[in-house]
Formats: structure tokens, sequence, C-alpha cells
């Protein structure tokens, strides 16, 4: 049988179907849980953030463009949850610049896994604005056309932060002392 | 080339978007200018970095806790249409249509009266929620109030080893009957209870029985017409549990 697009799941939806919606649940939890996940570095936060914005995505559905991609639009919560989620956490723990000083790399980690973290923390080191980019382009592997979409930007100002972004980076996990990795066990 | 048209075709590049008479442009400025090789190398060392970063996998009970929390949320649907709307397009429909769908209506509300007003019967079902049949909760606990004459409630917990309280309150003066299989719960109170084996009355007072494993608490339930029974479920420890509640 064939795959049912987002488009249709959508569709099905708007309709009353509630089941379809955990099909759209189901396909694009993991990548948003990811999403949040880089945007924020806390596990449990991220998991908050994933469930908001299915909650959010089901019940403004009726407002979703279908010219639009189903997951540019999901993306696009994503961001603006993991930013809310972000700035609340400042709020409410003043950690405005407490991220500078983490290291979370620990010496009874493998070196891959010290060197993730390393990369994490150097993400924690960038403007949001830019680690949406960077996480957008190399983590969630969009275009530059997506990005431009979920972050409600032009292409041009997408690539021009990329850039400043990826210097900026590249930079930071040089002091931080990442290797390059060529290892990609995604699963 | 300038130097921020070569800085755009480095970053293209990196991401894999040159055309092939841009990658000979590119191919020829980094031959000629050392700085452009330098952060060529660079960023393409990060990208490889970045695509390093394995996916991580989110909680087990993530999906789960999706799913219960847009259930509950369900009442109708925004993009359901309003009454007034679907009165709207009964307007535009065809005559036959619209007098055969007013004479069913008719025939509908007439039905309802006769139940309602005319010859009243307590309605089954629960109040406290959504629907009948199962939910999976993310909440650390709910509770219900059930009218009806007989149903069934199984809890389970969303994870092993976690153990599940259900509290059943019966208003006074109900008689509600309770049965459940002893070999799977652990009882408590249980001198609330009038006998231990099969069936047991509960005139009333407040009934906990206890629940611990993946197998959880099932228990059945019968009292007088419009008997009112609160039940209550909770995980100990704050865990999730799935509810199937049937009333008849």
């Amino acid at each position: 049988m064939t795959e049912q697009s987002d488009e249709d799941l959508v569709r099905q939806c708007r309709g009353g179907e509630v089941k379809s919606f955990d099909m759209l649940v189901e396909r694009h939890q993991r990548t948003i849980f990811n999403l949040a996940l880089r945007m924020v570095r806390d596990s449990d936060d991220a998991a908050d953030i994933a469930q908001s914005v299915f909650v959010k995505a089901y019940e403004n559905l009726a407002r979703f463009d279908p010219q639009f991609r189903f997951f540019s639009w999901l993306y696009r919560i994503a961001v603006n949850e993991s930013l809310n989620a972000l700035e609340q956490k400042k709020r409410f723990e003043g950690l405005e610049g407490n991220d500078l000083a983490v290291d979370s790399a620990d010496e009874k980690d493998d070196e891959a896994v010290r060197d993730e973290k390393r990369i994490q923390d150097g993400l924690m080191l960038l403007k949001v604005d830019q680690r949406a980019v960077i996480v957008l382009k190399h983590m969630q592997g969009l275009s530059y056309r997506e990005i431009a979409q979920v972050l409600d930007l032009s292409e041009k100002t997408v690539k021009s932060r990329l850039f400043s972004a990826r210097q900026l980076l590249k930079d930071i996990l040089k002091k931080k002392g990442v290797r390059r990795n060529d290892r990609r066990t995604d699963s | 080339m300038t130097g921020e048209q070569i800085r755009e075709l480095i970053q293209r590049d990196v991401d894999g978007d040159l055309s092939p008479s841009e990658r000979r442009a590119l191919d020829s400025a980094l031959r000629r200018n050392a700085a452009a090789r330098k952060l060529h190398s660079e960023l393409k060392t990060l990208g490889t970095t970045l695509a390093s970063v394995r996916n991580a996998e989110p909680p087990p009970n993530l999906e789960n806790r999706i799913r219960a929390d847009i259930r509950s949320r369900i009442a109708p649907h925004p993009s359901r249409r309003s009454w007034i709307e679907s009165l709207r397009t009964l307007v535009r429909t065809p005559t036959v249509l619209r007098y055969g769908t007013v004479f069913a209506g008719g025939l509908v509300t007439g039905a309802l009266l006769f139940m309602f007003l005319i010859h009243p019967q307590p309605v089954a079902g629960v109040s406290g929620e959504a629907a009948t049949g199962t939910l999976i909760s993310n909440a650390e606990s709910y509770s219900v109030d059930v009218h009806g004459a007989k149903g069934t409630l199984t809890a389970i917990p969303t994870e092993a080893g976690k153990e599940l309280t259900l509290r059943i309150a019966c208003a006074a003066p109900t008689t509600t009957k309770l049965t459940f299989d002893p070999s799977r719960v652990k009882l408590e109170n249980v001198r609330e209870f009038q006998s231990t084996g099969g069936p047991v009355v509960v005139n009333e007072g407040v009934v906990t029985v206890t629940g611990t494993g993946v197998q959880g608490c099932t228990l059945s339930f019968s009292g007088v017409r419009d008997s009112r029974i609160t039940v209550q479920v909770a995980c100990t420890g704050g865990g999730t549990f799935t509810r199937d509640i049937q009333v008849h």
C-alpha cells in the first residue's frame, strides 16, 4: 500500500480523522525532538517542546496553508517553541552567559561522544538565530529556500546568517579541540 | 570575481548547491587565492564534523504523551463546520433533499423528546472526560463519574514495574458490585468489601485496589440504575497509564 503523504493526512485530519494526525506524530516526532534538542540541549525540555509543537500544530491545523510543506510548518513551530523555551529559561534561571562556561564533555566518554558534546556546547555559544540556521542546514538538511520559509527570512539573509554562524562555530570548535569526525552512524 | 562572490560560491559548494560552470569558476578562484582555499577547507571540515552528530532517540513515551495531550483537547475540531454554516448549506440544497432532511431532523428531535421528557431514562456514560474507550493518560491521576448500570475499567501502567492505584468511591445509597481478578491485584482496605471471592458488594465508602506491573488493574462494576461511582486512577511515582472504560 502506498504511504500517504503528509498533505493527505492533514486533509483527513481537517475532516475530523484524529488518527491521521497520530500518523503525522509518528512520522515527525523524532525529527522535531532532535531539532528542539539541538536548540535547547536539554533532553527533557526538548521532549516538552516536541509535545507542545504537535499540540499547537493540531490546534492550528485549520490555519495551515497547504501551499507550504507540512514539515516546514512544523519546523517553524518547533523553532518558535524552542526560542520561547530558551527565553523562559533565561528569565526564570538567569542563565544568560552561563553557557559560555559549559564544557559537558566527560573524560569517561569516548572521543566521538566527547566531540558530540563539545559540538552541542559550541552550538549553545551561538546566538539563537545563528544556531537555528546551523541546525536546520546541517542537522535537518534543509535547503536555503526551506530554511527561509521556516524562519520567514529571505534566502539572501539565510545565506549571510549561515556564513557568519559557520565562521563563528568553526572557531569555537577549534578552541574546544573538536577533531574532524567522519563517522556518521545515524540510525 | 569579488571576495563576496567567492565566499558565496564556497558556501554553496559546501552545501552541494553549485552548477558545473559555477564549480569550474570556484576551482579557478581557489587555485589563485590561498585565503579562499583555507576558508573552503575549513568550512568543508565543519560540514563533515556537524554531519557526524548522531540523532538522539526521543524518550520512549513521547509519542504516547503527545497523543494523550491531543486527545485530552479534542473538543469539536476548529476546522469542523459550525451549525450556522451547516444550516446555510441546507438552505442551498435541492428542495426534496431539504424537506427530507427537515423531516428526518424532526423525527430525531421527537425521539429525543420522548426519551428524555416523556419517558426519562438514566443515561449510561461517563462525565469529566471526552469519551469512553482507551485513553493513554499523561496525568498523574484522573477521576471520572460513572453513571449507569454496569461497565468495566482497565488501567495499566505504561512502564513495567510501576504501581497503580484505583480508588472507587460509591455515593450512598448506591449499591455497587465490583469484580476483579484477585490473582493480579493487591487489595487494600479489604474491610470495605463484603466478600473476598467473586463479586463483592460495596454499599458506600472508598475502596482502593492496587495493581503492579504491566497487567495493571481490571475492574468490572455493576450498580443500580443511575448509580454514581467516582473512579480515581493514579500511578505512583508520577508514571503514565492507559485506561479503558466501558459503560453500558
